[in-house]
């Protein structure tokens, strides 16, 4: 007989000894199968929320396109307030994009995307059309390049055209919540709106984002008009975010000509600082992990909780049931039953509990993920395969864990003693 | 019978120490996580409210062109901006020669400038305009020297009073006092101190340089609107202040009753209002968390006494063939259930009073258990065995008596 057939044989006698065990006792595996369930959805749940975040926080940016280098003119971000320090830094200008393109063997071409501050403490901008009025609208000026740098997908009409930035044409690209904001859902393009006092019309309409933090995305957001327009009608506009996309697989070279090239125009002197930032797509994501990864620790080491309760649940009911069948492991063991098989047995049976529920507690945490995704789109909570593995894999462990003490105790007893046990 | 069934319940648990234990835990744990993550919100909201205090003062209030405490529609912003003229420097004077010694008013302006001193340079100092009334108004933990004189602002003294950060950047081994800084090309001289004074939330409060608002007017040119810091008179009651500041600016500007004030006065309970919104949205999420870790305990409870209904069958069925009615039954198992999870309670409060006391010294900030959460976790622990000993005392009331007493 090989070694393999030894162990399949004690691990089948051992699992039945598990599986008779637990029978006999129906409603307690039950309510300890139930504390692992709890336990599992929580984690399951919470889990899969979190990644499912940070997957639709990852793709928003993905969407400003990964092979494009973003370069402006602050040290921060180009979306939030500039500090004294970063103000006296010269702005970029759009006349960049042209000495880009032209000296950079690795840049394929540069989109400009001038950021207008909505709210300043003399203006509040809205954009209205009719009775409708959009009250949270970003106002962005572009370059008629701009939606092919960052590949945005238009739901009807087109980006602007060269002649519509030479002349500065009061048109205007919208975001898919401010379109469905302004003309409810209808064809936008064509139609014309208020913003700022002044009158726009509408020759393109983008499609909703798919990236998302917590359902929304700025870009949804955007009401974009010709970059030229931008700098008449809003002078006070200055953080130029310059969108550098390189050739296929050449992001790095195309960032390391980007920045001599720019240096140069800035004529910053050797040695000196960079006067501007520059990032991708990738970089934010790492950073946006860097930052979020002790929350994520923190709520999940949170959630394990409710799971550590359940796995006690599990440690109690073994002592209880090596403590029952404390005369049984006596006579076990005086017939020749060896220690390592006793251990095994309730190994297994704190196994097969801890198993159990973990897969019902996955089975529910899916079923719950996707009710939550019926009800609320955009959040998402569908647990994916590897958290529906990983839960199943930690209870079992868990029930290992629980089981281990109690196991060792049954597999320790000394079977006169046992046998004298009433 | 309320006393027997709770001498009943403890005999029972007492006779299984192990397993009454690790049903106590359970509570214990759960118990623990709540009270950890309850006291910790509370710290936070603590923390942002001693902060509010630190830069606004407790009864200070703000009156402001457009002054909203956390978001507000852009719509709305719109329409103060366009209704809400900006406040003048004609206008304080109006309100400080009518306050007749109920409300205390300092004007406040301010920018993000570079400050220097031979050589040394703080950029991005947050350099404050105001008069001396705001040392009445707030305290500003000036340690060394004065705070401005009345008369320093209409004389446009060129003097100053700077923060802590501000002393270590530009004096690191002298004394500043008597000396001068350079403010946007002027000189001013140092003629106050301000002690270390802490951070809050977003930055430091160290870093300010305080100067005359005519000064600041020289320097940096009038601002659009001016930030009036006020608050009522010592020994009055803050709302009179506040009642008396809106009524003299709506006389100062003409405002005829029934039309909306044409300014915004910011409290600091709306200031905190804010706030409580922010820790309330952690505790959103964080809350029911926690609670399916009081559900897990609430199952391994009912589980453990569960075991001990099974184990006493047989006991329970003679003392009921001897007359013992079903509701002592219930009783003595509730009692167990409920002993076992207020133990598990208390154990937990304890342990977390102790993690929390513990990473309070370590993190230097002040967490605090609250007594009534203390209660509410007590409470949580005892409903939560109610719950749990409601199964297995149903099934043990409905227990067969014969079936029972012949049991093994």
């Amino acid at each position: 007989m090989t070694r393999r057939h030894d162990l399949r044989r004690a691990l089948g006698e051992a699992g039945g000894l598990a599986i008779d065990g637990l029978r006999s006792q129906p409603a307690r595996s039950a309510l300890a199968i139930l504390g692992i369930v709890i336990g599992i959805v929580t984690v399951v749940m919470v889990a899969s929320t979190l990644v499912g975040l940070r997957n639709s926080v990852a793709l928003l940016f993905r969407e400003l396109g990964t092979e494009n280098i973003f370069a402006y003119h602050l040290g921060g971000e180009p979306y939030s307030a500039p500090t004294e320090l970063d103000a006296q830094r010269p702005q970029l200008k759009p006349e960049y994009a042209s000495e880009l393109e032209r000296l950079g063997p690795s840049i394929r071409d540069v989109g400009l995307e001038l950021i207008v501050p909505a709210v300043t403490s003399t203006r509040a901008l809205t954009a209205r059309a009719g009775v409708n009025e959009a009250d949270t609208v970003l106002v962005e000026g572009v370059s008629p390049n701009f939606y092919d740098v960052v590949g945005a997908e238009f739901r009807g009409g087109r980006p602007f055209t060269a002649t519509e930035e030479r002349v500065r044409a009061q048109v205007a690209v919208l975001g898919a919540s401010v379109s469905r904001a302004l003309f409810g859902g209808a064809d936008a393009v064509g139609r014309s709106f208020l913003l700022g006092g002044d009158r726009y019309f509408v020759v393109g309409e983008l499609a909703p984002r798919k990236g998302t933090f917590f359902g929304e995305n700025r870009n949804d957001s955007v009401v974009a008009i010709p970059v030229t327009t931008a700098r008449r009608k809003f002078p006070d506009a200055r953080n130029l975010v310059l969108y550098i996309r390189a050739r296929p697989g050449a992001r790095e070279q195309a960032r390391a000509e980007a920045g001599t090239i720019l240096r140069l125009l800035r004529n910053v002197p050797r040695g000196a600082e960079d006067n501007f930032s520059m990032n991708s797509a990738d970089q934010i994501i790492a950073q946006f992990d860097r930052i979020g990864a002790q929350i994520f620790l923190a709520t999940i080491a949170l959630s394990a909780v409710s799971l550590a309760i359940g796995g006690l649940g599990i440690a109690n009911v073994m002592i209880i049931s090596v403590t029952e069948r404390t005369r049984e492991i006596g006579v076990r063991l005086a017939i020749g039953a060896r220690r390592r098989e006793v251990r095994l047995q309730f190994l297994i049976e704190a196994a097969i509990l801890s198993g159990a529920g973990g897969v019902i507690g996955v089975a529910i945490a899916t079923l719950l993920g996707v009710l939550v995704a019926f009800v609320a789109p955009g959040f998402p909570a569908a647990p994916p395969l590897w958290a529906v593995t990983a839960g199943v894999i930690t209870s079992v462990g868990v029930g290992v864990l629980a089981g281990y003490w109690p196991a060792r105790r049954a597999a320790a007893l000394d079977p006169v003693e046992a046998l004298r046990y009433e | 019978m309320l006393n027997e069934a709770l001498g009943q319940g403890a005999s029972a648990l007492r006779g299984n120490p192990l397993r009454s234990a690790l049903g106590a835990l359970a509570i214990a744990v759960a118990v623990a996580t709540i009270v950890i993550v309850v006291s910790a919100l509370d710290g936070v909201r603590r923390y942002a409210e001693a902060n509010t205090a630190r830069t606004f003062g407790s009864d200070t209030f703000l009156i402001a062109q457009v002054a909203s405490p956390g978001r507000i529609s852009r719509r709305e912003v719109r329409e103060q901006l366009a209704r809400n003229p900006a406040i003048r420097r004609s206008e304080l004077a109006f309100l400080t020669r009518y306050a007749d010694d109920t409300v205390l008013y300092a004007p406040n302006a301010q920018t993000r400038a570079s400050v220097s001193s031979a050589g040394r340079r703080l950029d991005e100092a947050a350099i404050t305009g105001t008069t001396a009334m705001l040392a009445e108004i707030r305290d500003l933990n000036v340690v060394r020297g004065r705070f401005f004189r009345a008369a320093e602002d209409p004389d446009g003294s060129q003097v100053a009073v700077i923060g802590a950060d501000v002393v270590d950047a530009l004096f690191p081994s002298q004394d500043p006092l008597g000396r001068a800084i350079r403010i946007a090309g002027r000189r001013f001289d140092v003629i106050g101190l301000q002690g270390r004074i802490g951070s809050a939330g977003s930055g430091s409060l160290d870093e300010y340089v305080w100067i005359p608002l005519r000064a600041y007017e020289r320097a940096f040119g009038a601002p659009r609107s001016l930030q009036i810091f006020a608050r009522a008179a010592p020994g009055l009651e803050p709302v009179v202040g506040e009642d008396r500041a809106r009524v003299s600016l709506r006389a100062a500007r003409a405002l005829p009753p029934g039309v909306a004030d044409t300014f915004d006065v910011l409290t600091p309970d709306a200031a905190r209002g804010f706030v409580a919104n922010l820790s309330g949205r952690i505790g959103a999420a964080a809350g029911p968390i926690s609670l399916m870790a009081l559900l897990a305990a609430i199952v391994v409870v009912t589980n453990t006494v569960l075991v001990s209904v099974t184990q006493r069958t047989r006991e329970i069925g003679v003392r009921r063939a001897l007359g013992a009615r079903r509701s002592q039954i219930l009783a003595e198992i509730l009692a167990e259930s409920v002993l076992l999870s207020v133990a598990g309670g208390l154990s937990g409060a304890v342990a977390a009073w102790g993690v929390l006391s513990v990473l309070g010294r370590l993190l230097d900030v002040p967490l605090i258990v609250a007594p009534q959460t203390v209660a509410w976790a007590i409470a949580a622990a005892a409903g939560s065995g109610l719950i749990a000993g409601w199964y297995p005392g149903r099934r043990a009331t409905r227990l067969d008596v014969i079936g029972a007493i012949r049991s093994e």
